[in-house]
């Protein structure tokens, strides 16, 4: 299906390109007439262009004094390569002193921007000059953490059992045996304890 | 369709000497043998600066700058390309800075005046001929036509129509993409077209233009 757009891409193309499209797009250029209008006018332009060549051509007589112009240059960049110019003393930084470097325009306005600024914020002063600022000292307590490490035994205690009251009986009076086992006990009136250490397993 | 011409033209320099041995001489630092490299490619090298630039002077100085880029870059050509394309580099290098620099000379783009008898012009041994005013005619309004062009638009004109490069070498040599090179000359060729529309009768009102000159 013709398409006027892709005709005349494809007509542009070849002409540039140095073929002649009417065998190529033929069928294209029966059809329409405004691709073979444009047709017509591309060739035309890029003909006229070419003729242009040989119209600004310069005559035969013109490069003889051409090519001694360029020689004439071509003998004094040789001559300034093989001498190299000699650098007076003092004269080596002037370079570095008077380089410039490329910056655009916006990073530029940012860099102004920022020194701008920091000059202004360095030499800021106080917007009211009767107020004083005295300095008061505060002590403010700031909590220590200690850490320590303390080690405990803990005992449970056993648990107290009301004990049973006696049967109502006679009593028995202590065998001969038991009396003299106890004879020289004397009852203390200081308890003593003894703690063992351990760990939970080995309460006692 | 130009570069065919112009390479017919280039091996139309006597060859005196191999170019391999002429550019290994050159880069001994010999210059008469990078003058004759020089005469080989001059012409077309001129003529691209001369369409670029639209001014005989400014032609004859760009053109001139390459040769001496190139002189001096000649110790790091290798010969992984053609001579013509690494020069063909160089002078699309030095076009650019001739672009960025020029935005800073007022009053450039003057057109050679072909019968300025004071100038050296470059058509002084011309006889004025019928057809040499008709060529004066043409001449002009294409030059005109060419200053409607941007300085990038008419170097990517240029290169894809006089020079046959390919949007690729186009773009790799312009740092930019093949997209931004076709929409380019896409572009300058509308303009040529617009501005040198003419109808099936043109060349005949050319003529006749010329005749009443």
């Amino acid at each position: 299906m013709h398409n006027c757009n892709t005709t005349r891409e494809r007509l542009t193309e070849q002409l540039l390109d140095g073929c002649d499209p009417r065998m190529s797009l033929a069928a294209d250029l029966r059809e329409c007439a405004e691709c073979r209008e444009e047709f017509r006018a591309l060739k035309e332009t890029l003909a006229l262009t070419t003729r242009l060549i040989e119209t600004a051509t310069p005559p035969d007589n013109y490069w003889p004094g051409y090519h001694t112009r360029l020689k004439e240059k071509l003998y004094a960049a040789q001559q300034l390569r093989v001498e190299p110019r000699r650098v007076e003393p003092g004269r080596q930084y002037s370079g570095f002193l008077s380089a410039s470097i490329r910056v655009p325009v916006p990073v530029a306005f940012a860099i102004a921007a920022v020194v701008v600024l920091a000059f202004v914020l360095s030499i800021r002063v106080p917007s009211d000059p009767t107020i004083v600022h005295v300095p008061v000292e505060v002590t403010v307590p700031v909590p220590v953490i200690q850490q320590k490490t303390v080690e405990r035994v803990v005992y449970r205690e056993k648990r107290w059992k009301p004990a049973k009251p006696a049967k109502p009986g006679p009593v028995t009076p202590p065998s001969e045996s038991t009396l003299a086992s106890l004879e020289g006990f004397r009852p203390t009136a200081q308890v003593k304890l003894t703690v063992i250490k351990g760990g939970s397993g080995n309460e006692k | 369709m130009f570069a065919n011409q112009m390479d017919e033209r280039v091996s139309m320099v006597p060859v005196t000497d191999n170019e391999t041995d002429l550019i290994r001489r050159a880069q001994a630092d010999d210059v008469n043998a990078f003058s004759s490299l020089a005469e080989r490619y001059a012409r077309r090298i001129y003529l691209l600066a001369f369409h670029y630039c639209r001014n005989a002077q400014d032609a004859e100085d760009l053109s001139q700058e390459v040769w001496l880029k190139a002189f001096q870059a000649l110790a790091g050509f290798r010969s992984d390309s053609s001579f013509y394309t690494w020069l063909r580099r160089i002078t699309i290098n030095a076009f650019l800075n001739h672009q960025r620099t020029s935005f800073r000379r007022p009053g450039q783009a003057v057109l050679v005046d072909l019968f300025d008898s004071d100038s050296e012009t470059l058509f002084e041994s011309r006889s004025i001929s019928p057809e040499t005013i008709y060529n004066k005619v043409l001449f002009e309004s294409v030059m005109d036509a060419m200053a409607e062009l941007t300085p990038t638009q008419r170097l990517m004109f240029l290169l894809r129509h006089y020079e046959g490069m390919s949007y690729d070498e186009i773009a790799a040599a312009m740092n930019c993409s093949p997209g931004t090179v076709k929409k380019g000359v896409s572009r300058a060729i509308a303009k040529l077209r617009a501005k040198l529309d003419m109808d099936e009768n043109e060349p005949e009102q050319l003529t006749r233009l010329a005749a009443e000159c």
